[in-house]
């Protein structure tokens, strides 16, 4: 069942998820990409958000998932 | 029982350089470097193809194996790129070129990256029926229908093939086996024109999720926790997709090799490409297999070394004592 996240949560799934992102600038309004996150840092953290709120995100939606709080956002939607 | 033998090799004499690819098309050579893993990229030269390269790989095998070619009863060539329009099958031009007797089953199977781990349970199949030895070879030259602007694949596969000699006397015992499909993600992964396309996110989701579960399901069925296992040669599909999956299973990175900086992605040729360098390792008690990729498809297996105090597990290889000295020494081993 689809389940919406909170920024905190969606903010410890980056940390954890051992990407090249710079977390001293990690901040829930913060680009991912222009913090240091790659195209393949994005797909681990999108995978686990997913397996954390239950829901799939299709491709075409991937390129608005920029920032965490977009991220927080976009699955509420979905859970809702 | 059945043993894995010598493996031969053959790297495509052609090589591109990754980083001048990724200058070309824009891509951050710290990306290549640190995500991909891949440096120089073998690719065939005009005038080569699939046979050329699964004949080479073979003639490594045998020259680095003490037994008889008349004891060869089965040939297999994995390859989803054969020569041509694709008949004959692959499996009959390298019989008749290598100079191998009539009396042998010679076959294709269409696999990707899963292929080595399918193969060798195949070939297996296969010596119930007709005793003797066996030879897995698998070739797949991606680089005839990669895309040389594709940014997502064409940093990424290397050119090889090689050949794997399986019989009643060996080096390492196959074991446990688990073998998995799901078409509904076949698209990930395709041939269309003429050009192979990869879904690169769907193909990273699939391998993260379902390879970790596989190989937890494998060992949980053989009783055996993951330090149980001396070496993790995983399909290296990128540097990224096996350290992430050993990271999910919290594997030690040094026992997961990462081996794509001289040859890429080397599709069903990349397990057989590691377990040659460190098949030979005497450290190495039991390894794991894992294949992945075109279909969906995966499978992994366990092999085992003969353990002289009877304390190995893995499926089949558990029965190991009283099988000693019947290894095969390999002849003129090189590396």
């Amino acid at each position: 069942m689809a389940t919406s996240l909170t920024a905190f949560q969606v903010l410890e799934i980056v940390r954890a998820a051992q990407t090249r992102i710079q977390l001293d600038a990690l901040t829930p309004s913060a680009s991912l990409r222009d913090i240091g996150a790659d195209s393949l840092d994005m797909m681990t953290i999108l995978l686990d958000v997913q397996t954390a709120a239950g829901v799939e995100i299709p491709d075409a939606d991937v390129g608005k998932l920029t920032t965490v709080d977009s991220i927080v956002e976009y699955v509420s939607r979905l859970a809702s | 029982m059945t043993w894995l033998g010598s493996i031969g090799q053959a790297i495509a004499g052609g090589v591109t350089d990754a980083l001048d690819v990724a200058a070309r098309l824009g891509v951050d050579p710290t990306f290549v470097r640190d995500k991909l893993g891949t440096r120089s990229l073998p690719r065939l030269q005009q005038g080569f193809g699939t046979a050329d390269l699964a004949v080479e790989a073979v003639r490594d095998a045998l020259s680095r194996w003490a037994g008889d070619t008349g004891q060869l009863r089965v040939l297999v060539v994995c390859t989803q790129s054969p020569d041509g329009e694709g008949l004959p099958h692959t499996a009959a031009i390298v019989q008749q070129r290598v100079g191998l007797a009539r009396n042998l089953a010679a076959f294709d199977i269409s696999l990707g990256c899963s292929g080595y781990v399918y193969g060798l349970a195949v070939v297996e199949g296969m010596l119930h029926s007709t005793g003797g030895y066996g030879l897995l070879v698998t070739a797949d030259p991606y680089s005839r229908m990669i895309n040389p602007d594709d940014r997502d694949t064409a940093l990424l596969f290397g050119d090889a093939a090689t050949a794997t000699i399986l019989g009643p006397e060996g080096t390492w015992c196959l074991g446990a086996r688990r073998f998995a499909t799901d078409g509904s993600g076949a698209a990930a992964l395709e041939r269309r024109g003429g050009r192979f396309h990869m879904a690169g996110r769907q193909v990273f989701n699939f391998a993260a999720t379902r390879v970790p579960e596989q190989l937890s399901e494998l060992l949980c069925s053989e009783a055996l926790e993951p330090r149980d296992i001396d070496q993790w040669i995983l399909h290296q599909g990128s540097r990224y997709i096996v350290e992430t999956i050993a990271n999910r299973m919290g594997l030690p990175l040094d026992r997961v090799p990462v081996a794509l900086e001289r040859t890429g992605n080397t599709v069903s040729s990349s397990i057989p490409l590691i377990l040659r360098h460190c098949g030979d390792r005497p450290d190495l008690r039991r390894i794991v297999l894992s294949g992945f990729g075109v279909g969906l498809s995966w499978a992994s297996m366990i092999l085992t070394r003969e353990a002289n105090d009877g304390s190995t597990k893995g499926g089949q290889a558990s029965n190991l004592i009283g099988v000693g000295g019947k290894h095969v020494p390999q002849r003129g081993a090189r590396e």
